[in-house]
């Protein structure tokens, strides 16, 4: 058996080994681990889809790779791999500048992460100015350009707006353009289009798909659906672990694992078959301490007594796809 | 379960706000009905007028034009004294559970309230287990607060309070929009089984088309505060007439297996505040002609209860290939 993962095939630009995020709870140097032993590969050019329910920890492994973790929380084991620079231990300085430089970032809702009392052009100038040395004309210059590309209309009068002025999806290509700006090695975007109509959120999901050749994508979703519009593979998170990972088709149509199985079935589908829907029993696991054995056992239905008992640790089922279930699904 | 018997009737119902000296036509014309036992779901973009018009027919925002009855009695023009009768028999639920209970009271207070509003201090009391157990609760939860509880655990609260007073209609907005992918068919589940077993007509909002394929009898779609389409459930997801509502269809995420042609409409949701001339859509539409930038088309019924306000209806391919249940 080899480890998980090991066998991507390409260049590997993002690489998450074996990471473990822990907060502090009480008083009594009690902790909680909400991300255990996380491993992913995002190759180059590559979109890998994160999909999980809340509390999953899918925003805390991107907030991890940020280096911007809230409160005490911290990374107790693991490292995080840009092109072989260990996000964990590089420096701060260091790190701003791979924020918003070699890592964009895409966030869900743009009226929050955008500041309301800057024009976008500000926010766009002063980005390129902290990562290369660039004069004010011709930064104003590659903004313009990088709006248009995004397919802001009438660049020329935006770059003058205020956040507040744009509509919902206009932000959000703003925030792509942004992301974009100093032609990163990834983006990570985390829910960029839960926010929007489902109009615009195909306008911005087809903006992603044609626009960003240079940069590979990790796509932080809670909708299958959204992520088998986008996504070469798909981890599937549960309780700060990947429950299954492998080609978006494959995990879609053969899923493996209990979770994943009852995610698929859960989703309403165009039918005229109008049963009522497979539900997944209970509430998605939230972590207070140390679990024993497997995290969703509470809510599986493929339950043995060993999943009581013994964590299930990803495993390769063949060279693409990776399970972490005693007793899961065999192939159709 | 459904009837022919008409709940809710709107006639040709507008609403106006004031927006800087004009008037901005949120609602322009909206005529439907609810049957007794079914489930209407109102689909569109934001700014399509959808909530504004549930809004509207429970008399919770004033209407401008147009009448509304309901169980056959006008409330159009009903004073707020009576309306409070009549909203007896109609009850919302809301898209955000966190915001929609009053954290400082026990779930026995919220989904007593309704009974004590209406003097039924008594039978509140006799409701709770029952009520509870029509949601799914445990009777142990009545005296705990909302924040106890799981969104998917506040959703079903709302439920039970929408159901305290036995009505005839529940409007829900965006009902699951905001759960956990898990925990959503859950609910979709529940709303259901309470449907059956209380007898109600829903009338739901929703943007998720394949949820409303799922639970809805029909289907009204708007488009800038009018109706563009209108039929079954099954008719709206395999024929749809309108170019907008194959846009639609064409933009909800996933199914691929299911697809055909697919179109992802340009330009940006609409905004009532400037409104093209001709048909609403006509900016947008894939397939506009000269004739559509000046001439508005009237919703008119083309067979078996359907209706559509296009000059073209049905001149796009639908999005959507059906395939039987067993295919997959």
């Amino acid at each position: 058996m080899s480890i998980p993962g090991d066998e991507v095939a390409g260049k590997v630009v993002l690489e998450i080994k074996d990471l473990h995020v822990t907060f502090p709870i009480g008083f009594e140097g009690q902790e909680v681990e909400i991300l255990r032993g996380i491993s992913l590969q995002l190759p180059e050019g590559g979109v890998l889809g994160l999909v999980g329910e809340s509390g999953s920890g899918k925003s805390m492994l991107l907030l991890s790779v940020l280096g911007l973790l809230p409160g005490r929380g911290q990374i107790s084991k693991g490292s995080i791999l840009l092109d072989d620079e260990d996000l964990c231990t590089v420096s701060a300085p260091r790190l701003r500048l791979i924020r918003g430089g070699s890592i964009g970032t895409i966030f869900q809702d743009p009226m929050t992460s955008l500041n309301p009392v800057r024009r976008i052009g500000s926010l766009l100038v002063e980005t390129l100015h902290r990562h290369r040395s660039i004069d004010r004309k011709k930064a104003k210059v590659v903004a313009l350009e990088a709006l248009r590309e995004v397919g802001v209309p009438s660049p020329k009068e935006r770059i003058r707006a205020y956040p507040h002025e744009l509509s919902g999806g206009l932000r959000q290509r703003v925030m792509i353009a942004h992301a974009l700006l100093n032609q990163p090695r990834v983006i990570l975007a985390d829910e960029p289009t839960t926010a929007l109509d489902t109009t615009t959120q195909l306008q911005i999901l087809s903006l992603l798909k044609t626009r960003v050749k240079n940069a590979s994508i990790l796509f932080i979703t809670h909708d299958l659906g959204v992520a088998s519009e986008l996504c070469d593979e798909i981890a599937v998170l549960y309780a700060g672990r990947v429950v299954e990972r492998g080609p978006t088709a494959q995990v879609l149509e053969n899923p493996r694992h209990p979770y994943t199985v009852g995610l698929i079935a859960a989703m309403p589908h165009f039918t005229r078959n109008r049963e009522p829907l497979k539900v997944i029993l209970g509430e998605p696991m939230r972590l207070t301490g140390v679990v024993t054995g497997c995290a969703f056992v509470a809510r599986c239905e493929r339950a043995l007594a060993k999943c009581q008992t013994e964590d299930p640790f990803l495993q390769s089922v063949d060279e693409s796809v990776h399970v972490a279930c005693w007793n899961q699904l065999e192939t159709s | 379960m459904k009837s022919d018997e008409v709940i809710l009737r709107a006639k040709d119902v507008s609403v106006t706000f004031p927006v800087g000296g004009r008037r901005l036509i949120a609602v322009d014309g909206v005529s439907l009905e609810v049957y007794e036992g079914e489930t209407l779901a109102l689909v569109g973009e934001s700014g399509s007028g959808k909530s504004t018009t549930a809004l509207a027919l429970i008399r919770a925002i004033p209407i401008d034009g147009g009448e509304v009855s309901f169980l056959g009695q006008n409330i159009t023009n009903l004073r707020e004294k009576d309306l409070f009768s009549v909203r007896r028999q109609m009850q919302m639920v809301f898209q955000d559970p966190y915001s929609s209970l009053d954290p400082r009271m026990t779930v026995r207070q919220i989904i007593t309230e309704p009974l004590r509003a209406h003097g039924m201090q008594k039978k509140a009391e006799e409701r709770v287990p029952e009520l509870l157990a029509a949601v799914g609760l445990s009777p142990e939860s009545s005296s705990r607060k909302p924040d106890q509880f799981s969104g998917g655990q506040r959703q079903r609260i709302a439920i039970a309070r929408a159901l305290a007073l036995r009505p005839r209609l529940i409007i829900a907005d965006e009902p699951v929009s905001a759960l956990d992918v898990s925990i959503q068919a859950q609910v979709v589940n529940l709303l259901q089984d309470v449907q059956r077993e209380f007898q109600m007509s829903y009338l739901i909002i929703a943007h998720d088309l394949g949820l409303v394929n799922h639970i809805a009898d029909r289907v009204i779609v708007m488009y800038l505060g009018r109706i563009v389409e209108q039929g079954t459930a099954d008719q709206i997801t395999w024929e749809p007439q309108h170019p907008y509502t194959v846009s639609l269809l064409s933009a909800s995420p996933g199914d691929a297996h299911l697809r055909k042609n697919r179109i992802v409409l340009g330009g940006e949701p609409p905004s009532p505040i400037d409104r093209p001339s001709g048909c609403p859509f006509h900016p947008r539409c894939p397939i506009a002609t000269e004739r559509c930038t000046t001439e508005t088309p009237i919703l008119l019924a083309i067979g078996d209860g359907r209706k559509v306000a296009c000059h073209f209806p049905g001149a796009m391919d639908p999005p959507l290939v059906e395939i039987q249940a067993n295919d997959r």
